[in-house]
């Protein structure tokens, strides 16, 4: 506890980053040392300026430093440093690996797979769902999934992931005591309740769009394979795409139609040498997954995609069900192309539209438009 | 010598018979007016003056004195012009006073004696005749809308002099009385009554098929839409397919219309109103206002419709003061002197885009973020949103579907007429079942009456059970796809509520508002 207050020092002085905080430590290999060290040690610490060190003395009479330790001890926030035992082991190799975590929740566990889902913001309805089922197989498969809870990939990804009762880790741009984007309160709690939130920043930092591609490095950090869903020509999610090579990851995206702004950056990927994936089986062709499945000693035989007979399921339906929901695919239709389409009546289409809807097999988004629930 | 000519003022939407007394006496010249009168009635007094000159009657230098009574009615308008003209006249002997006694007089006067037409005649003919007065003297170009009363003689005039002639000798000089007197049906048959027809619009069966809904519900009635998709096209056309206006309607509609000053020269409204109020209207254009407060639009548009195109453009001051007109369907109006009330018995209807940008959720074409669309969809609050029984979404046509004839046959079912012929037997039927309620329409049910004439079977429960469970409807959302599923019933001439009706009232549904 102690200890944890003059890492929350360290972590806290204004001017001193993760790589100042690294050679600090580097040099005197703990905290508290550092809070004890007089000004002359400081100087000799390379990568310290005078004015760094200045900083460094003058915030040992901060009061508001103590005050907020004292303030996050109240709450169920978890400090964990990066010499704490808890600090995810994944991290400490990247090269800027944050001096400290903020965590609700729960960290993501070192003994199993995880998996990055991220993607635009503002995202259409196939790359929800491509999004939410690949996050729901990975739950069933035992993999973890991280993301950072932004709206449109990010969120769907997330939900899918909890939806198969999974473990989900969300990385924030701002303190984990605030829920950005404000309308994902609900799953913002969930998350904390089954899984984790996690920031590098202290409780209490404002969502500033700085912070956001400075994140991603802890994304990529902690996943093993990075898939990117939708993303266009110049997405922030290729950001972490490249912080993911940089740390050696393995990176796969979902390919989309040419000519789809929101597939340009997934395709590009692709050309680029990205792996594809289309099915959620097909994380097991990831070296890094399958290098990891034959290390771990924990049985992996979860580890498989059940697929359920799309194809037998449908068939079951009557024709007329059959036909339209044949009409539907994972770009949205509205009701009067249906209609025209089908040829049948509006009232019939309506009615087995709402059938459909009830039973799960299709959903309306948006007013009067309808995708397939399914891939 | 005294006389007294009888006129009328308008108050609120009806018109009052008033006594204008007139005195000539000796004394110093003098003009005076009273009678708790507005400016435009106090100028009266110079208009007379040269306009009697003018018409060629010598008065002498005397001491006028012109009381309007009731004293504590404020009198407002320039119809006065013509019976203190009279009632001077007949108190110079001019005009024998007896004559006066059973006639109304409104007119207002030019400088050459001309007599211009006014606002309200309609309401001023009635109220003449509800007193029992037996002849009404309009301006000429007020006559047809004078005609349009029965059981009173109404006698258009053109200038001062034509007037005296008659009032003394029983006779106009013109012929213009004689062509139209005692011919209200052709009058009434004369006015245009064409109105723009559904046939005109390609593709977009769906939303016809909702407003042909709304219009035999009452319903009110939400497009939503990219732009260029049809949405004020479809609400045009609207008030093509409501009943007929039945005279008495009419009246009505053209008495409104008429004391707002909206009536042009010998018009009379026989269609049903269609207003679209511009978003940049002012609070008072739209309610109606003013220390006598004139009609504001939601009057304008009652019996007919009330579009607001670009419903998120209006200031939400505007939206939210439609709130209890649209319960009411009436609107009051207190001023410090009276109360007064307007009818808003309105359908509403509104358009607008699902995003700033217009086409989401194609995203092809929309980059709007989610926050983007929720504020914008924000703009409109809860209570608004729930005034919208029926929400429906525009499709953009393909080219395709503007070229292609094939599809003809089937657009041709949803003409105006087709569509007209089902409100109006939709229409009757509700008229039928609230005979011994306050009400008219389906869309106007509450909670009991829903009770009363929504009875489900067993299996429509389910289905709309696992809808309200599937789709978190709310009570008011619940109460709105059943209101809606009646008015189906109805068209599709079921006296019970079945699981198609249902499942298409639930498809109306608002899905964008809770977003």
């Amino acid at each position: 506890m102690e200890d944890d207050f003059y890492w929350f020092w360290l972590c806290n002085i204004s001017g001193i980053g993760c790589m100042k905080i690294k050679a600090i430590i580097g040099s005197l290999n703990d905290a508290k040392t550092a809070y004890n060290a007089s000004a002359s040690v400081l100087y000799n610490i390379k990568g310290l300026h005078r004015g760094d060190v200045n900083r460094i003395i003058k915030s040992k009479d901060d009061v508001d430093i103590y005050n907020a330790f004292t303030k996050m001890c109240h709450t169920d926030i978890q400090f964990v440093h990066i010499k704490s035992d808890k600090y995810p082991s994944k991290l400490k190799e990247l090269y800027d690996s944050p001096a400290c975590l903020y965590v609700r929740g729960k960290l993501p566990s070192e003994n199993r797979v995880s998996v990055a889902i991220i993607g635009a913001r503002n995202c259409t309805e196939y790359g929800r769902s491509v999004a939410a089922m690949l996050g729901e197989h990975f739950a069933h498969m035992g993999i973890q999934v991280i993301s950072g809870m932004a709206a449109g990939i990010d969120t769907a990804g997330h939900k899918g992931c909890l939806a198969g009762d999974g473990y989900t880790c969300a990385v924030l741009g701002c303190g984990v005591d605030i829920c950005y984007p404000s309308q994902n309160i609900e799953l913002f709690s969930n998350i904390i309740q089954n899984g984790g939130v996690i920031s590098e920043y202290p409780p209490g930092t404002r969502p500033i769009p700085a912070n956001f591609p400075v994140r991603n490095r802890i994304i990529s950090g902690l996943a093993d394979v990075v898939i990117v869903v939708e993303a266009k020509k110049k997405s922030g999610s290729l950001i972490t795409v490249d912080l993911a090579l940089e740390q050696n990851k393995e990176v796969m995206a979902v390919p989309g139609r040419i000519g789809d702004i929101l597939s340009e950056g997934c395709n590009e990927l692709i050309k680029q040498g990205a792996m594809v994936i289309t099915n959620p089986e097909d994380i097991r062709f990831s070296s890094f997954v399958t290098k990891w499945i034959k290390n771990s000693e924990i049985d992996h035989s979860d580890l498989k995609y059940s697929e359920k007979n799309e194809y037998e399921k449908i068939n079951v339906l009557a024709s007329e069900k059959n036909m339209l929901y044949s009409l539907l695919g994972l770009c949205p239709i509205s009701l009067e192309e249906i209609v025209r389409w089908s040829g049948l009546d509006i009232q019939r289409t309506i009615q087995i539209l709402l059938e459909l809807q009830l039973n799960g097999y299709i959903k309306e988004v948006g007013h009067n438009r309808y995708i397939r629930n399914s891939l | 010598m005294y006389s007294e000519v009888f006129s009328t003022t308008i108050f609120g939407l009806d018109a009052l018979v008033v006594h204008v007394e007139i005195d000539a006496g000796d004394g110093l010249p003098f003009f005076e007016m009273s009678g708790y009168l507005a400016a435009q009635v106090r100028e009266a007094k110079e208009r007379v003056r040269v306009s009697i000159k003018n018409s060629g009657y010598d008065l002498r230098p005397q001491r006028i004195l012109v009381n309007i009574s009731p004293a504590d009615v404020k009198k407002a308008g320039t119809g006065f012009d013509l019976p203190i003209a009279v009632g001077i006249l007949a108190a110079n002997g001019y005009i024998h006073s007896d004559k006066l006694k059973d006639i109304v007089i409104v007119g207002e006067l030019s400088l050459n004696g001309t007599v211009n037409a006014v606002s309200g005649v309609l309401s001023s003919v009635i109220a003449a005749k509800e007193k029992g007065y037996s002849i009404c003297i309009v301006p000429v170009d007020n006559l047809y809308e004078a005609k349009l009363i029965r059981g009173i003689s109404t006698y258009g005039v053109k200038n001062l002099k034509e007037l005296i002639c008659f009032l003394n000798n029983g006779i106009f000089p013109d012929t213009v009385n004689n062509v139209v007197e005692g011919q209200h049906s052709s009058v009434y048959a004369a006015f245009d009554d064409t109105y723009l027809d559904f046939r005109d619009i390609r593709g977009q069966m769906v939303a016809k098929r909702a407003t042909l809904i709304a219009a035999a519900g009452m319903h009110n009635l939400l497009y939503i839409g990219a732009p260029g998709s049809g949405k004020t096209m479809f609400a045009k056309r609207i008030s093509g397919i409501l009943p007929e206006l039945t005279y008495e309607e009419a009246l009505q509609i053209t008495k409104i219309y008429s004391i707002a000053g909206c009536l042009s020269r010998n018009s009379f409204i026989k269609k049903r109103p269609f207003r679209s109020p511009h978003h940049s209207i002012t609070k008072t254009a739209f309610l109606g206002g003013g220390v006598v407060p004139k009609p504001g639009e939601i009057t304008l548009a009652s019996s007919g419709v009330l579009f607001l195109d670009e419903l998120t453009e209006f200031p939400a001051y505007i939206l939210e003061s439609l709130r209890q007109p649209l319960e009411d369907k009436a609107i009051r109006l207190v001023r410090l002197s009276r109360e007064y009330v307007y009818p808003s018995d309105f359908m509403l209807v509104a358009a607008m885009n699902p995003c700033r940008c217009g086409y989401y959720p194609d995203r092809k074409r929309c980059s709007c973020s989610e926050h983007d669309i929720a504020r914008f969809l924000g703009r409109i609050s809860q209570p608004i949103w729930d005034r919208f029984d029926m929400n429906i979404h525009f499709e953009t046509i393909d080219f395709k579907d503007l070229s292609e004839e094939d599809t003809i046959s089937k657009e041709t079912m949803y003409t105006t007429e087709y569509m007209r012929d089902i409100v109006e037997r939709v229409h009757a039927i509700q008229k039928r079942r609230f005979k011994e309620s306050s009400i008219y329409f389906n869309s106007q049910m509450d909670v009991m009456d829903i009770k009363k004439y929504c009875i489900l079977g067993t299996k429509e429960k389910q289905l709309l059970e696992k809808a309200y469970n599937t789709f978190h409807l709310t009570v008011r959302g619940y109460n709105k796809i059943l209101k809606v599923a009646r008015t189906i019933a109805d068209i599709a001439d079921s006296s019970e509520i079945q699981i198609s009706h249902i499942s298409e009232a639930i498809s109306y549904r608002n899905s964008l508002g809770v977003m």
